[in-house]
């Protein structure tokens, strides 16, 4: 598909608008990494060790930080979408530009992920310096975290854009959070691997398999943590590119029918 | 640029049952003419114009451009057409130079081109001292002057406008006819919805009465007033409603 000459530059340069927008926070959103880092690390490192749980627990929440932050991240994006449809429609203004309505949703996606990536990779070293030389990192392969990370990010962009492309206005928001994102996040492995889940409840380790969310979270933790906890990080990138595949083509079906785009 | 739109239908669904919102429309759009489409509430103007500007796809029908399906190379005619939404949509991380520029950016101007451009249509909207300011800051009348100059940045050749002066001051209003009247001289096709038969009476070389989703009348505004023998346009409006909520 060969895309033509004015929409390159026109999808260019709504890329770069976001780009800005994202630099032009970068403050804010180290505050809230170093909150979220903070919060999550000190009570699952420092504190949860004090009721018996695994030292081991610590890098394994660091990691799940990253995941979580960039899943949470790309919702409140998906609320943005939501929340410019009802309002401002700055959509409305892109959909009259000289570019395909589809490249303009793929757009919406990568800012998203864009957005997410910034945010969450920021708390990689944070909570590395938190855990205090308490993670091992000699079994860490950072191109297989790059290959899980970036097709994370992709389908978390496109997955927001699927969700704004039926989510109700900005107001009514809550109910994406209560039945969408918390099953998700929760059973996609915040707070376990996929291992353990499988060995005590195997049916539910199976169906546990279906969420993308837990690709994310095995695949971060087994790039960084290593060792065969986890489920292979190159599984789990292919798996989130797949789903990122999934999402793309049905986000973007979806918001074209929800603007009622050419 | 002149616009042919042929038998144009849409159709929202919606329950209990789907919204006929055009209902076969067909229209010609000459170059260099300023069009006004009136009707109450509901008449289908918004629809017809977002379906012209591209926002929407039609149910049915066709518009064409010097003959030409502008759905057969869509971006091609969006290069050459500008849009000022009813409701300011502009962006708010950006100041109002910011705004146009990227505006401009956006058609593939340069960098410098952009900026001069920015700067002629500032001048000429008054937003000069504004420039730096952010764009959330303008109050109504401005937000207006910043889309009408937005949609201008690229130099289109066909303007849609969607109730451009909606609460704007008179002063405003009349400078906003000013600069449409002399933007038509220069050889711009201009749509304009309106819910101010005046200013469609003042700008327009015909108008459009929408009503239903079907066009009841299409001339200039002196041929309607002379057909009805009425001084006014808006009586020649009053008149043609009153008969069509009597049909």
């Amino acid at each position: 598909m060969i895309i033509p000459r004015e929409a390159r530059i026109a999808f260019g340069w709504l890329l770069w608008r976001d780009v800005r927008r994202v630099m032009n926070s970068l403050g804010d959103k180290l505050i809230d990494a170093l909150v979220w880092s903070f919060n999550n690390i000190i009570i699952n490192a420092y504190v949860m060790p004090l009721f018996g749980v695994s030292q081991s627990y610590g890098p394994l929440i660091w990691i799940g930080t990253i995941v979580s932050m960039a899943f949470f991240e790309s919702i409140y994006f998906a609320n943005d979408i939501v929340t410019d449809i009802a309002t401002d429609n700055v959509v409305e203004y892109h959909c009259t530009l000289p570019l395909p309505s589809w490249l303009l949703f793929v757009k919406m996606a990568l800012s998203a992920a864009l957005n997410s990536m910034v945010l969450s990779i920021m708390n990689l070293p944070l909570g590395y310096m938190l855990l205090y030389g308490t993670v091992d990192l000699s079994q860490a392969h950072w191109l297989a975290f790059a290959a899980a990370f970036i097709a994370m990010n992709l389908f978390l962009g496109f997955f927001a854009v699927w969700i704004g492309s039926w989510a109700r206005d900005g107001l009514r928001f809550g109910y994406v959070y209560r039945r969408v994102v918390n099953p998700l996040w929760l059973f996609g492995g915040y707070q376990f691997s996929w291992y353990i889940l499988y060995q005590a409840y195997p049916r539910a380790g199976l169906v546990a398999l279906l969420n993308p969310i837990l690709y994310a979270f095995e695949g971060l933790r087994g790039a960084v943590l290593g060792g065969d906890m986890y489920i292979n990080s190159w599984i789990c990138a292919g798996m989130l590119s797949l789903y990122a595949a999934i999402f793309a083509v049905w986000g973007v079906y979806w918001m074209k029918q929800r603007i009622d785009a050419v | 640029m002149a616009i042919i739109i042929q038998d144009l239908h849409k159709v929202y669904p919606a329950k209990p049952r789907p919204i006929e919102a055009l209902k076969g429309v067909n229209l010609q759009i000459h170059r260099g003419e300023i069009v006004s489409l009136l009707g109450v509430n509901g008449a289908g103007k918004t629809t017809l114009s977002s379906i012209i500007a591209t926002l929407h796809p039609p149910t049915a029908g066709d518009i064409l451009v010097d003959g030409v399906s502008i759905y057969k190379d869509l971006l091609a005619y969006r290069k050459r057409l500008g849009y000022c939404a009813q409701k300011p949509n502009f962006d708010r991380i950006l100041t109002v130079e910011g705004n146009l520029i990227m505006a401009g950016r956006f058609y593939g101007l340069s960098r410098t081109i952009s900026r001069e451009r920015a700067r002629e249509l500032m001048d000429q909207f008054q937003l000069v001292r504004y420039s730096e300011s952010s764009a959330t800051i303008l109050s109504g009348g401005y937000r207006q002057r910043l889309m009408l100059a937005r949609a201008l940045m690229h130099k289109p050749d066909f303007l849609i406008l969607d109730e451009p002066t909606v609460a704007l001051d008179p002063h405003v209003r009349r400078a906003l006819w000013d600069t449409l009247k002399s933007l038509r001289d220069g050889g711009m096709t201009i749509l304009l919805t309106t819910h101010y038969i005046d200013e469609a009476e003042e700008l327009s070389d015909r108008v459009c009465i929408l009503n239903r989703g079907v066009i009841s009348l299409i001339d200039t505004p002196q041929n309607l007033m002379s057909a009805y023998q009425k001084g006014r346009l808006e009586d020649v409006f009053l008149q043609l409603m009153n008969e069509k909520s009597e049909e």
